[in-house]
Order: structure tokens, then C-alpha cells, then sequence
């Protein structure tokens, strides 16, 4: 019934004996992007990560394209089209440019399609290609942003989850990066994007949720979250 | 700690008469045979160290399960009576394939419970591994050395002024360099290669990658299996006998060479255990065989104080 590409419901999980995340609900509609912030420590990654399967939940349901996916692996929902990009852009820096992009395709067997979403990562980040046969750790942080997001669209994403992905880069960067979430939104892909830059999240989402120690204390559309003057206040650097 | 590889079969003629020069050329080719059988041993241990972090004890006492397979298939063969390069080569695959199976099965029942145990849970874990395939060999086996049967009679194939290359000097060598260069294409050229690497990195993100870390886990422990037991059989060919506490030594040379290499580093193991082999053999050659299992621990612990990373290895703060 729902056109809900991602639905979490009453979502908790903890780390030993802290509990991170206390019930909590979002939903990312079909074709969508939806911000989640928060605070530092609100408990984003952790949802993040409790939604691509690297983090068991103590309790509650995550559904991804209508089918309960809490108990899968999370190398069995990369192959569902369900795909993380994670805080910190996570590249391999053993491996070259191209390598890591090969891991990005890994699960698919579809050459002739990989190919082609090889040159869109290419013409969504020219400079990777100039870089393509250099070691990943030898790209600077907006360069090892790009690779990220270009490894993740390798994998032909239906729903791709964004940890943070402006986190330290220059302003230029930063614009940047943002437009290449609005193309990769506009093929089609729904996002679920964690962001400090709130202000900017907001700009480009259709729906926002807000975290506070664990537990949704706002949600709604991005534009009403924007205004909402408890956000202001609180993360977009606004003194009531 | 009784097990040293024993005086090889046939005797190397260069070292009886020569001169200086010939003597020295012998040693040589001794010294990289030994080193080659080292050398893979020590591939074994980088590649699971390389992916778990994890310093596989166990890993010599592999090395030996593989000369007994080796054995028991070479008996079942009459490969000792009638030697055929056929019947060699069934009893390395039985051996590979046999010890595989013994890796994958040690990674699944001992390891892999321990997953996300705290670091030293895993290594006392690899010790306890070690001493029951050790006592359980005792047990199986019996704890009397073994002939292990003659599976290619010795022949000189060639010799230039005094100093000679066995036939089995030729096979260890020869079957060590296929299966170092098949690691390496294994490594660098496949998908599951790649996917090792990535695992070397992060298996957090490696699963990202949508890659199933536990069979590459599973996996690596497979080849580095086999690869002790190709060394098993190598040792068999050379050396005549195989007993339970075998792979003790062996098992920590190979360690140190793959220390000295750079642990985690593939090209490292391999050069680690010919200059470990090389030196080896040059000291009892030149000096006395009392001071060459001295001369291993002497490396290692020069390692340690001078070049902890090894020769090859990344400078990466480690918590074992
Ligand atoms: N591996 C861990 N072990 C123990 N506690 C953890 C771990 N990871 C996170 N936590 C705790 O869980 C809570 C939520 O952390 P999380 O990383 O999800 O926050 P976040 O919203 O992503 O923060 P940030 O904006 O700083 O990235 C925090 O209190 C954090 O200290
Ligand atoms: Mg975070």
C-alpha cells in the first residue's frame, strides 16, 4: 500500500549498556530525500547503520521496499539496492581509485550496465577519473568524498543512506557535493541524508526528522522543520 | 621442540668436496629451498594476520595435519613403491585440499565465535588450536616420527662445478613459485582478491561493499591451509620423516620470516622466508648447525628492536 521506499518503526538499539536510539520511527517515501539531524551523539549513525544491517536492533522493524530486512546482513540488502555511504566517506586507501569503485559494483553481474554507471560516476566527478589509477589514501577529503558517493552509486542504489557527507570540506566542496546528491536524486534514487549542515539538508529535502538523545523530537516537511524555531535555535546557529 | 629438518635425502656433493666457491653456490641452492618452504608457510600466517588481525598459532600444526594427509595418501597409493609424478601430484592436492578443509573448519569452530570477543580472546583461542592439533596428532598418529615414503627417488638433475640441483630441490622450488604466483594473481587480479584486500582495510566496510566478510574469512583460511601443506609435502619430499610436533619449529620460522617480511605484507612472507632459509643454511653451513634455530629467534628479536614493521610492512599502530 505505502509508496514508502523505507519505513522504520519504533527503532531501538544500544551499545552494551547505552542506548542509543529510544523508538524511533522515520520514513523515506519512493523517490524522496529526507534529512535526519540532530546533535552530535542524537543517534544518527547508529540509525544509519541499524538500517544497511551493520548494527543489530534491540527491538523494532525496519522495512525496506515493503519487506521486514532488520535481520539481514548488510552485504544481503546492498544486493536489495539498499546502500551506505558512511561517515568518515570509508574509502579503502590501500586500493586505487578504480579498485574501490570495482568494490562499489561488487555484488553485480550486469558488466555492460556497471560500465555505463561508470561513466556517470565519471561525469558526475571528472576528477576521479584523472585520478582513477591513484591509491585512495592519497586523495584529499573532498576528492575521498566524491570517490565515496561514486562507490555507492556503483552498486545502483534504490535507496542510498548519506552519513554526513560534507563533514570538513571546504565551502566550494561542499557545494559541490550537495549538487551531486540533487543528480543522484533526480536518476531516481531516494536518500536518507545525515547532515550537520542542516541549513543545507533542509534546502534539498522534501521531509526532515530531528533527533534528540535518541528519540524523534521533531519531523514533518523540510521546509516547516526549517522554520520551526526550536530548530533554528538549536541547528542552524540561530539564538532565539 | 625436537623436530628439526632432518639431514635430506641424498647428500648434496658440492658441500662433500668443493672449494670455496662450490661450497658456497650449494648453500646457495639449500638455502633457497629451505627458504621456499618457509616462505610459504609464512604466506599462510600474513594472509590470515593480514585479514583478522589474528597471529594464527595454529598455523604450524596445520603444516603438519598436511604431511600426514600427505602421508596416508601416499600409502594409500603405494606411491612409495611405485613413485610417479601422478601419484606426487595427488598427494599434494590431497594434502591442499584435506588441510583447506581443516582450515575452514578451525576458522568456523574456533575463530569464528570469537568474533566480536576482545583481541586477546582469539590469540589464546589460536595457542589452545595449536596444542590440540598437536596432542590430537599424538593421539591419531602416534607419537613415533614417521617414513614418509620416497615419492620422487632423488636424482642430481644437474650440477655445475661441484654443486648440484636435486630433483627435489627443482620441485620445491618449482611447485613454490606456482603456487606464490598463483597467491599473488589470486590477490591482485580476482574479484574475491579484491575483495581481501578490502577486507584487510575494514570489514565493516568491506560489507558495505555487499561483500559476505565471514566465507572471505572462511576462504583465506582455505588458502592458507593449503599452502602449509604444499610445504608439508614439500618437507616430506626432501626430508624423510613427519612426526605430530612437526610443525613446532617450522611453524615459528615461518612466523619470523613473515614478521621480518612485514606481517600482512604477501611479497614480505616470501622474502622473509628465503632470507631466513638463506641464512639459515649459510650459518650451519659456515659456522654449526647448533646456532641455526638460534639464529631465527636472533632475527626476530633484532626485528622487534630495529624494524618492527618488518621490511615490507606499513608502520601501522597494532593492537594485538
Ligand atoms: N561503538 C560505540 N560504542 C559505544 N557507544 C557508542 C558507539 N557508537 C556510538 N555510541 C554512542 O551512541 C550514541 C549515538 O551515537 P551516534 O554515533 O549514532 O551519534 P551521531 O548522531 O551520529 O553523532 P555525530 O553527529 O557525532 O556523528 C552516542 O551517545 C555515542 O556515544
Ligand atoms: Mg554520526
Amino acid at each position: 500500500m505505502s509508496t514508502d521506499i523505507l519505513e522504520i518503526r519504533n527503532l531501538s538499539a544500544s551499545y552494551g549498556a547505552v542506548q542509543a536510539l529510544h523508538g524511533v520511527g522515520l520514513r523515506v517515501p519512493q523517490g524522496a530525500v529526507v534529512s535526519l539531524i540532530g546533535a552530535n551523539g542524537a543517534g544518527k549513525t547508529t540509525a544509519l547503520k541499524v538500517v544497511s544491517g551493520l548494527k543489530r536492533p534491540d527491538s523494532g522493524e525496519v522495512l525496506f521496499k515493503g519487506l521486514r530486512v532488520d535481520a539481514r546482513p548488510a552485504h544481503e540488502l546492498v544486493r536489495m539496492g539498499l546502500v551506505h555511504c558512511p561517515e568518515g566517506r570509508g574509502v579503502f586507501p590501500n586500493l586505487t581509485v578504480m579498485e574501490n569503485l570495482r568494490l562499489g559494483a561488487y555484488t553485480r553481474r550486469d558488466k555492460a550496465q556497471a560500465a555505463m554507471d561508470l561513466d556517470w560516476v565519471w561525469s558526475l566527478f571528472p576528477r576521479l577519473f584523472e585520478r582513477r589509477r591513484q591509491g585512495a589514501g592519497t586523495l584529499s577529503g573532498g576528492e575521498q568524498q566524491m570517490l565515496a558517493m561514486g562507490r555507492s552509486l556503483m552498486a545502483r542504489p534504490a535507496l542510498l543512506l548519506m552519513d554526513e557527507p560534507s563533514l570538513g570540506l571546504a565551502p566550494q566542496v561542499v557545494d559541490s557535493i550537495f549538487e551531486a546528491v540533487l543528480k543522484i536524486n533526480r536518476q531516481g534514487c531516494s536518500i536518507l541524508l545525515v547532515e550537520q549542515n542542516a541549513q543545507r539538508a533542509l534546502e534539498i529535502s522534501s521531509l526532515a526528522w530531528v533527533l534528540e538523545t535518541g528519540r524523534v523530537l521533531l519531523h514533518g516537511p523540510a521546509a516547516e522543520i526549517s522554520r520551526n524555531p526550536r530548530v533554528r535555535e538549536a541547528y542552524l546557529g540561530e539564538g532565539a | 621442540m625436537r623436530y628439526k629438518f632432518p639431514s635430506s635425502r641424498g647428500s648434496s656433493p658440492g658441500a662433500a668436496l668443493g672449494t670455496g666457491m662450490q661450497t658456497f653456490v650449494q648453500h646457495l641452492i639449500d638455502g633457497i629451498a629451505l627458504g621456499s618452504i618457509y616462505a610459504l608457510i609464512a604466506l599462510g600466517y600474513t594472509l590470515v594476520y593480514g585479514i583478522l588481525r589474528l597471529i594464527n598459532f595454529a598455523h604450524g600444526d596445520i603444516f603438519m595435519v598436511g604431511a600426514f594427509i600427505g602421508l596416508f595418501a601416499a600409502q594409500a597409493l603405494h606411491a612409495g613403491a611405485d613413485p610417479t609424478p601422478l601419484k606426487f601430484g595427488l598427494v599434494m592436492l590431497a594434502a591442499m585440499g584435506g588441510c583447506a578443509l581443516l582450515g575452514f573448519l578451525v576458522e568456523r569452530l574456533a575463530y569464528r565465535p570469537l568474533q566480536q570477543a576482545p583481541r586477546i580472546n582469539l590469540l589464546i583461542t589460536a595457542v589452545g588450536v595449536s596444542l590440540l592439533l598437536e596432542n590430537l596428532g599424538q593421539v591419531v598418529f602416534g607419537p613415533n616420527p614417521k617414513f614418509f615414503p620416497d615419492l620422487l627417488p632423488h636424482t642430481v638433475l644437474f650440477s655445475f662445478g661441484g654443486a648440484a640441483v636435486s630433483n627435489h630441490q627443482a620441485v620445491v622450488l618449482g611447485t613454490s613459485l606456482v603456487l606464490m604466483v598463483g597467491l599473488e594473481w589470486l590477490v591482485l587480479k580476482t574479484r574475491l582478491g579484491l575483495a581481501m584486500r578490502a577486507l584487510s582495510h575494514s570489514h565493516e566496510t568491506a560489507s558495505l561493499m555487499g561483500i559476505p566478510t565471514g566465507l572471505v574469512i572462511a576462504f583465506t583460511f582455505c588458502v592458507g591451509s593449503a599452502l602449509a601443506a604444499a610445504a608439508g609435502i614439500l618437507v616430506g619430499v626432501s626430508y624423510p620423516r613427519v612426526d605430530p610436533l612437526m610443525g613446532i619449529l617450522p611453524g615459528i620460522k615461518a612466523f619470523v620470516a613473515a614478521v621480518l617480511g612485514g606481517i600482512g605484507n604477501i611479497r614480505g612472507a616470501v622474502v622473509g622466508g628465503l632470507i631466513l632459509g638463506l641464512s639459515e643454511e649459510m650459518v650451519s653451513g659456515y659456522f654449526s648447525s647448533t646456532y641455526r634455530d638460534a639464529l631465527a629467534f636472533g632475527i626476530l628479536i633484532a626485528i622487534l628492536l630495529l624494524k618492527p614493521e618488518g621490511l615490507f610492512g606499513r608502520n601501522e599502530v597494532e593492537k594485538v
